[in-house]
């Protein structure tokens, strides 16, 4: 649904994409993580003519997208990471003025957005907080009605439980065919939701794949707790597991999936066991660490 | 249609202030009228600049016409015309980036060509429409004053000196395709146009002002059925090239 190739960006003599390829399937979650400034918004930007890449191809359902960005257009509902709207107008304005374009709108479905995000219809939009105006701009693109989404950090000013409630809305959406582009800082979101996940670092990606093989691949750790101390040598051993600690609390840090991990911790007096894998925030860390620590 | 109403909402307040403005001005130049008409040779010598001088000499022998004229013409589309359209103008594309909106309105499925020219014309329209009901209202204030204004040239001479607003406009527009803030294309424009004006006054210079456009010597003859056509033409001109320049700066920009 989504396919780049080679994408680059420069805004004077600054590279802020470096031929990024990547694509996305119809009914997919995908996660586009990466620190401040790495060059997302830049990416969405070029994916909707907002911003023209200086080389690469974009497809977006199949339309060539740097030569007709009005067809890509409209097949996108997009909600920016940058909350400015138009302030004098009512909540509801707001909507029917930013999917007057979309012909395939559902104002129903805006209707039932609104009420469910709790966004009070005749209210003027500068009335709003941060994390409503996010909701409204998550409303509007959702009630598009077009088959792609793209959100540039959707969760962002949004409370937990309003989290939680766009996860479970990002996942109907999809099962329901619609393709779900979103870039994140929330990485405890973009386990939870993206069904593949892409890790870019100053325009250039550095990982993209399955959320859970990027995890396999970073590995897990376990905290096991026996009811009686045990040494090392009385510890299960198989290829890929290091264990450490003492006497009855032990860390055991993994390559591979869960279930072969557990079998392996049957044959111990298990007392306690506390998943402690960092996921994505792990990956993250590995990934960008040189980076965040410069 | 959402988009031409939403930008017409944006400039109501503008769109109030420069038909007051004309109201204002018309009102009270009309009910002066019969007190000037009647004391021109005292007038005359109270003024120091002599294309001014000429403008009153043109009232004594031209009559009501010629100080409508210099009006509504050469001062409501030359000086408030020129402020409400430069900034008017100037907020187009800039005013949407100032704003940070400019993301989201691009990010519809509308092209640029197509938003450039809903606003441009939404804004010729809401420039249009005050100059002409005040020189509608400016026609039945006339007859107070025991004279009166023709329709047909009354319409001819708007629609040509709304040409002269059009182009500030215009050029605003296009200097807002290419800045960020919302107010700095209308003010270069209006700085621009108000040097043109200060060129006006002096004499042996006043020649070379882009105000002659729209003087007596122009709009004094529309009465005769004498219509400016080459005068409009070079503003139709100026007005298709500074579309294109604001068309060429939005169509690539990145925002």
């Amino acid at each position: 649904m989504i396919r780049t190739q080679e994408l680059s960006k420069s805004y004077a003599t600054q590279d802020v994409l470096r031929g990024v390829s990547l694509h996305v399937e119809r009914g997919e979650i995908f996660g586009f993580v990466g620190p401040n400034g790495a060059g997302k918004t830049t990416f969405l930007k070029c994916l909707l003519g907002i911003a023209q890449p200086k080389s690469g191809n974009i497809q977006m359902g199949g339309i060539d997208a740097r030569r007709n960005p009005l067809a890509a257009r409209k097949l996108c509902g997009y909600a920016p990471s940058e909350t400015a709207m138009y302030d004098s107008l009512s909540v509801w304005s707001m909507v029917r003025f930013a999917l007057a374009a979309h012909k395939q709108a559902d104002y129903a479905r805006a209707k039932q957005l609104l009420d469910l995000y709790q966004l009070p219809h005749k209210v003027k939009v500068r009335a709003l907080s941060h994390g409503m105006k996010r909701k409204l701009l998550l409303t509007q693109a959702i009630a598009s009605g077009a088959p792609i989404l793209l959100l540039d950090e959707p969760m962002e000013g949004l409370d937990p439980e309003a989290r939680r409630l766009l996860e479970r809305q990002l996942q109907k959406e999809a099962a329901a065919g619609r393709t779900v582009f979103f870039s994140s800082h929330d990485l405890a979101s973009v386990e939870r939701v993206c069904e593949r996940v892409a890790f870019l670092r100053n325009g250039k990606l550095l990982a993209c794949d399955r959320v859970e093989t990027i995890l396999e691949q970073a590995g897990h750790t376990l905290h096991v707790h026996l009811r009686e101390p045990h040494d090392l040598k009385q510890l299960p051993v198989a290829p890929g597991i290091t264990w450490s600690g003492e006497g009855s609390r032990w860390r055991m840090s993994f390559k591979g999936n869960m279930e072969s991990a557990m079998a392996l911790l049957q044959s111990l007096p298990i007392a306690g066991l506390r998943d402690a894998s960092g996921g994505l925030e792990e990956v993250f860390e590995a990934l960008y660490g040189p980076e965040l620590e410069a | 249609m959402m988009l031409a109403l939403h930008y017409a909402r944006e400039q109501r307040f503008l769109v109030m202030g420069y038909f007051g403005l004309l109201l204002i001005n018309l009102i009270a130049g009309t009910l002066y009228w019969p007190e000037m008409r009647d004391n021109f040779p005292e007038i005359i010598k109270l003024i120091p600049i002599e294309p001014l001088q000429q403008f009153v000499r043109a009232f004594d022998e031209q009559g009501f016409w010629a100080y409508f004229s210099v009006q509504h013409f050469f001062k409501g589309a030359g000086m408030f015309g020129l402020a409400a359209g430069g900034l008017m103008g100037s907020g187009i594309i800039a005013g949407e980036v100032d704003h940070r909106t400019m993301e989201l309105l691009l990010s519809r499925p509308i092209s640029r060509a197509r938003i450039l020219f809903t606003r441009w014309s939404t804004g010729a329209v809401l420039l249009f429409i005050p100059f002409f009901a005040a020189a509608l209202i400016g026609k039945s204030l006339a007859s107070r004053v025991d004279e009166s204004l023709a329709f047909t040239p009354l319409l001819q001479g708007t629609l040509y000196t709304f040409l002269f607003t059009l182009c500030c406009f215009t050029a605003a527009t296009a200097l807002s395709s290419r800045f960020s803030h919302s107010l700095k294309g209308g003010l270069l424009v209006l700085g621009f146009m108000l040097l043109q004006l200060a060129v006006y006054m002096i004499d042996k210079l006043w020649d070379y002002s882009l105000y002659n456009l729209i003087d007596l010597d122009v709009t004094l003859p529309i009465e005769q059925g004498i219509f400016p056509w080459l005068e409009t033409a070079w503003l139709g001109g100026m007005i298709a090239w500074f579309y294109g320049l604001a068309y060429l700066g939005f169509r690539k920009r990145d925002f």
